[in-house]
């Protein structure tokens, strides 16, 4: 009898995934259960999971476009299945680009690709960039960012080469706006939006940093909350409120095992559990 | 019966040369003469080309096995496993059930491909570490990257860019996707190494003592039967290129140019760290010993007789049953091929079907990468031989401790006489542009644009990243207090003008590069990179770089167990590293140390934090500007006077910064070393994420003592620290310098007006906005690893 | 205006290419239909010149020299004028690798789609690093991508181009693999019976 991820959260772990096992840790930090989901596996396994979770990584390496082969997966069929069902379903970093190229989000068009999450372009320097950037929370009504006020600003760390969300149908734009489905922009650490380099990491259109589909429940971000769990994972140098409480909770241990900014994604999720 | 053997034991020495060089092999005629004695007959070819690769000197260190054993401790409390294997291993903390958390660590070069195929060069160095890592048992939770590349601004300053272009793409490109953190790295540009890069990389892992795996057949094996399993890609003739054999030619030109390059996979590598994973919890769940091991130089024979041999048991090897990539290769290739993302393992008859579901089924290897998967390509044997099958033929068949014996030379010295010599100062010098010039000079400015290519974040442990602080530091377990901090040093241009200073203090500005951030030095490991060793001056610069290192290891010493050295557990030597013109680089030992910090929540950035706290420099600037960046880039010389190692100064020192941390007082702490004090005092203020704000005003009065001009003072590259503390302890701090023998300097106090000021007797001799600093600094190496200007 | 092709692929085996064509042949659906799949690096450069071999030699140097284009120890190249003379060791008109069995002689089409990214700013950086180079010419216009060659069983022409689009340009989860339309195009280069 294989399992059966009754009431857990399944981590889809395509190969070449390597945040499994942070978010997982992230999803059990928030009090709910998480178990990694291999590929292969038979996909009725995942009939009655909690919720889903599309880690980051190099699913298959990147190979022709990030996230692309792995949406051609069997398992992104049932994944497309539960999402439709209203089951939430996140994908981090390389899985937003499977949810992205599996049509998921934006989801306007059922499994049609509207959407692509291109290779950053950027002021000074080309390829993969890993740093810090703010997020600011808009209006929407994605399950996962429920634990934020509209407006708040976090910082969350970003490392990819193909973040930069792109679009050629200016309607479906106007459509995901009008729908509140910009989940999230990247912004100064004020909340304002500045589309140049650095504020926008990437030259995502309209500052785009996560979207979700109409209904909330499917939510395909670029940044990595699961790797901003704590407050030591908060950089000392990095300024504003966060880095102000790192800095000052330094020397101090259980300070810094205080909440990071990207917990509140996972607590989220917590909360929409104890709301059914 | 053994087939297809190579004339030796009845040709003339002429012969012998020519049929060596006719088939590629790098073994001397007396060396070949030696593998027929230890035969007792003519080697087959396969024999000849497993010997010609233990024999060659990556494998074998017989250059330098003698003066390494003779020079360097490697024996310490601390130490599980010192270096002989794949990778060293300390204790670093006591787990909760008794057990013991340990630090696995592993240093090499890949230096040579990387001048080739930058990209793939460094790309397989970099998935040849973390191999040696894994194969222990460990998860790897970081790499390290020291780097040397040409001048960027001299005669081949184009290909020194794309050298060094490629190879951070290429570190990049499989760090990131493998999933593993960069935890730092540095970077020197010099004309020495235009013709001749270095990439080292080191690989850092946990794991507790019981679960360390070992590269051996398992003592179980005299009483069961076992199996040998290769998994991974399928073999193919990497490590080949241009190797012609004389009974079995290679079919095509276009193979040969094939077989020259390593094709990396960390895609692979990733899907195969998760399946063994796997393995070893059933392993673990069934009690079952195991033997593992990475496959690398030499390949499947290399790694199955080391394990045989090491357990002391034989093996035989039925190279039919080896996944083959496209293609026909001879059994010499086979089992020689340095095919990357490959393991072997020996496991229990009983354990060999679950084994192979794992990872063919289970992890579905064949349709991940065509033609990769699990195999059983041998018997474990109770009669320590080592044989070789391919179809009905024997081709290699020899006593094991025949195949695994080593090699040793004792190379001739001679000391190079170089002549140096101090330049003149001018004293009408602009401080403000010369010292402009010295942090934006692409060996001090900012690495951010290498930085940020890698994945720092990964694994979620991070608490100081690369640039961020003189180490790398992460929390490895979750819930523990402890921290380990990681840093990479070796300064090329002490070591043209000393070669015993540059060994001696690369290990003193590793050991206070972890301090600075509060870790205890802990272990070393060292990569020596030089040239040619059978030239005497070479051996010699190669000798006293190990002495140098050997020195300093025990001068610095053990802090957490007094009378011991810092131990060096791991290491690589890196011969032959020269021009076309066969002119050797500058002598370039690297060393990575390890430190163990009580707690990471005391190890703080280098960026000053807040208005009103005082600074100091503890040390005091010697007249040491010899090899400095200050001497190279504003004389265009090296100068003489080369910083000169104190060890119990730099004992004494390191022992004061760790408690100074321990009592809860730094807010920010920076080693002096590179562009001397008063580019650590920049790097303090514009901080390593370019967000500092601070200033500070600096009265040279107090240095009247030294009797040294102000740049002396300034651009001294003798070691020291500078520490941010609170106001309010000065009493403490210099009783506490006091009872340790430390000198200290009392710098001033940080203000917020965002400014660093010269003075010398209340005049003012530079100053500069620290937004100034921070552009030049910030983009100093725009240029190198940017994008490149349009025009 | 003279036009220069160049053309690059690796000496090693291509990984992206075998998992297009695992993705295509497995998961899409597509055995039996498709033959064979090869990719390379590709420059097509517009250039004013009356002395067209003096400038392919010129282009030749440079392209050999810079790694950013080919790197002899991995790379194949054909550089080729218009469809002229040619410099390089990728024989690109006899390069029609089959990944299976054609099974038993059907007629079939090889296309040569060319990916380019919308975005021109990749390609204009290819143009100025050109530029920085060659000394007696300069490149006025540059197109630069990817080129899959394709090798497909369809009755004729037509019916290869439209096949082609629905392998290339992703639509939806179930169609289309090597382009994103948001951000990338198709341009077919040639359409050959092979």
């Amino acid at each position: 009898m294989p399992e059966t991820f009754q009431d857990k959260v399944a981590i889809i772990q395509f190969p070449g995934v390597n945040c499994e096992y942070e978010t997982a840790r992230a999803v059990r930090m928030v009090g709910l259960e998480a178990e990694l989901f291999r590929w292969n596996e038979d996909p009725h396994m995942l009939d009655h999971c909690s919720a889903v979770i599309l880690p980051g990584g190099f699913s298959y390496q990147d190979r022709i476009r990030a996230g692309v082969v792995a949406a051609k997966d069997k398992i992104m069929g049932k994944v497309s299945e539960l999402a439709r069902e209203g089951r939430p379903v996140l994908g981090i970093c390389n899985g937003a680009q499977v949810l992205v190229e599996s049509g998921l989000i934006p989801g306007i068009h059922w499994e049609r690709v509207d959407l692509a999450l291109a290779p950053n372009i950027m002021a000074d320097r080309e390829g993969y960039y890993c740093t810090w950037i703010y997020l600011r929370c808009e209006e929407s009504g994605c399950v996962w960012t429920r634990a934020f006020r509209t407006g708040e600003v976090v910082p969350m760390p970003i490392a990819h080469a193909e973040g930069r969300f792109a679009i050629t149908d200016r309607d479906v734009l106007g459509e995901m706006e009008k729908q509140g489905q910009i989940a999230l922009r990247y912004c100064t650490p004020a909340g304002e939006i500045d589309e140049r380099f650095p504020v926008n990491p990437n030259g995502s259109v309209s500052n785009i940093a996560g979207v979700c589909n109409a209904e909330g429940n499917v939510l395909a971000m670029m940044p990595h909350p699961e790797r901003a769990t704590w407050l030591r994972q908060v950089p000392e140098d990095l300024g504003g409120p966060w880095g102000g409480k790192r800095t000052s909770s330094s020397g101090d241990r259980n300070g810094l095992e205080a909440e990071g900014p990207g917990m509140m994604f996972f607590s989220s999720l917590a909360a929409k559990e104890v709301d059914e | 019966m053994v087939t297809g053997t190579i004339p030796i034991v009845a040709r003339d020495d002429g012969e012998i040369k020519k049929t060596l060089s006719e088939n590629g092999f790098n073994l001397t005629v007396t060396e070949a003469r030696r593998v027929a004695e230890l035969l007792g007959r003519d080697p087959t070819v396969v024999e000849i080309t497993i010997f010609n690769t233990m024999w060659s000197e990556h494998c074998s260190y017989k250059s330098s096995r003698k003066t390494l054993g003779e020079m360097l401790p490697t024996k310490a409390p601390n130490v599980v496993l010192g270096p002989g294997e794949d990778a060293g291993i300390i204790r670093f903390a006591e787990a909760e059930d008794g057990d013991w958390y340990c630090l696995v660590i592993a240093h090499e070069s890949h230096n040579h491909p990387s001048q080739l195929l930058p990209y793939e060069g460094a790309a397989t160095g970099i998935g040849g570490i973390v191999r040696d890592v894994y194969c222990m048992g460990a998860d790897v939770v970081g790499v390290l990257d020291p780097l040397r590349f040409g001048d960027p601004a001299g005669q081949k300053g184009r290909q020194s860019i794309a050298i060094a272009r490629g190879v951070v793409e290429g570190i990049a490109g499989y760090g990131n996707p493998l999933g593993v953190p960069n935890l730092g790295g540095d970077i020197v540009f010099d004309a020495g190494y235009d013709e001749n890069c270095l990439v080292n990389v080191v690989a850092v892992g946990i794991v507790k003592e019981s679960r360390i795996l070992r590269s051996r057949v398992p003592d179980d094996a005299a009483h069961k039967p076992y199996k040998i399993i290769l998994v991974g890609k399928p073999t193919d003739d990497s490590g080949f290129g241009g190797a012609a054999f004389a009974s079995e030619d290679l079919a095509s030109e276009e193979e040969a140019n094939r077989g020259a390059v390593q094709v990396p996979d960390p895609f692979l590598k990733r899907v195969l760290a998760e399946a063994n994973k796997r393995v070893f919890e059933l392993a673990e769940r069934q009690g079952s010993a195991i033997g593992f091991k990475d496959l690398g130089a030499g390949g499947i024979s290399c790694a199955t007789s080391e394990m045989a041999h090491a357990g002391g048991f034989g093996v035989t090897i039925h190279l039919d049953r080896v996944n083959l990539a496209v293609g026909q290769y001879p059994p010499a290739v086979v089992s020689c091929s340095e095919t990357q993302e490959r393991y072997a393992l020996a496991v229990p008859l009983e354990m060999v079907d679950d084994v192979l579901q794992i990872y063919n089924e289970d992890f579905d290897l064949p349709h991940i990468y065509h033609g990769a998967g699990a195999v059983v390509i041998g018997d474990v044997l109770e009669e320590p031989v080592y044989r070789i099958e391919s179809g009905d033929r024997v081709v290699c068949e020899a006593p094991i401790d025949v195949i695994t014996t080593g090699i040793s030379y004792d190379r001739a010295r001679k000391p190079r006489r170089g002549r140096f010599e101090e330049p003149e100062l001018d004293a009408s010098r602009s401080l403000h542009d010369d010292f402009l010039s010295v942090i934006s000079s692409p060996n001090i400015a900012s690495k951010n644009y290498v930085f940020k290519r890698y994945d720092s974040e990964v694994q979620g442990r991070a608490v100081l990243r690369p640039g961020e602080a003189d180490a790398g530091v992460i929390a490895p377990l979750e819930g523990r207090d402890v921290g380990l901090a990681f840093s990479v040093d070796g300064n090329p241009f002490y070591g043209i003008i000393d070669p015993y200073q540059g060994g001696a203090l690369a290990v003193c500005e590793a050991a206070r590069n972890v301090a600075a951030v509060g870790a205890v030095p802990s272990t070393i490991t060292d990569c020596l990179n030089y040239g040619n060793p059978e030239i005497e001056e070479v051996f010699w610069e190669f000798s006293e770089g190990v002495r140098g290192i050997g020195d300093a290891c025990r001068g610095i010493g053990l802090i957490s167990h007094e009378g011991n050295p810092l131990p060096v557990v791991s290491g690589n030597v890196s011969f032959y590293n020269q021009g076309e013109s066969g002119k050797a680089i500058p002598p370039s030992p690297i060393i990575a140390c390890v430190g163990v910090a009580e707690d990471f929540s005391r190890c703080r950035s280098i960026q000053w934090k807040d208005e009103g706290d005082a600074v100091y420099y503890i040390g005091e600037p010697l007249d040491e500007l010899g090899g400095s960046e200050y001497y190279r880039v504003i004389y265009g010389t090296l100068g003489a006077n080369v910083p000169e190692a104190d060890f119990i100064r730099e004992k004494n020192q390191i022992k004061t910064v760790i408690e100074m941390h321990s009592n809860g007082w730094v807010r920010a702490c920076h080693d002096t070393s590179q562009g001397g004090l008063l580019t650590a005092l920049a790097e303090m203020a514009i901080g390593g994420r370019g967000s500092g704000r601070l200033g500070l005003k600096v009265d040279l009065e107090e240095f009247a003592g030294t009797g040294l001009e102000p740049e002396k003072i300034l651009f001294s590259e003798t070691g020291g620290f500078i520490v941010e503390l609170p106001a309010g302890i000065e009493r403490d701090v210099l009783a506490l310098c006091a009872r340790n023998r430390v000198k200290l300097y009392k710098l001033g106090t940080l203000t917020g007006r965002s400014k660093l000021e010269v003075l010398l007797k209340g005049e003012r001799l530079a100053h500069w906005p620290i937004d100034e600093l921070r552009d030049v600094f910030m983009d100093g190496c725009r240029g190198i690893f940017g994008l490149e200007k349009k025009n | 205006m003279a036009r220069f092709d160049l053309w690059v692929k690796l000496k090693v085996i291509d990984l992206v290419a075998q998992t297009a064509w695992m993705t295509l042949t497995e998961k899409l659906g597509l055995e039996g239909e498709l033959l064979g799949l090869a990719r390379y690096s590709f420059w097509r450069m517009e250039i004013e010149t009356d002395d067209g071999p003096a400038a392919l030699d010129e282009i030749d140097r440079v392209i050999r020299l810079d790694s950013a284009f080919t790197n002899q120890n991995k790379h194949l190249y054909m550089l080729r004028m218009d469809e002229g003379p040619a410099r390089g060791d990728l024989l690109l008109d006899k390069d029609y690798p089959v990944l299976v069995e054609n099974g038993g002689g059907r007629s079939g089409f090889a296309v040569d789609c060319l990916v380019r990214e919308l975005d021109t700013e990749r390609e204009e950086g290819y143009r100025s690093r050109l530029n920085a180079r060659l000394e007696n010419i300069q490149v006025n216009g540059l197109a630069a991508g990817e080129v899959w060659r394709i090798l497909l069983d369809a009755g004729n022409e037509k019916e290869a181009e439209q096949k082609v689009e629905r392998i290339v340009v992703t639509t939806s989860r179930r169609e289309g693999l090597l382009l994103n339309p948001h951000y990338q195009r198709l341009e077919i280069l040639s359409i050959v019976p092979i």
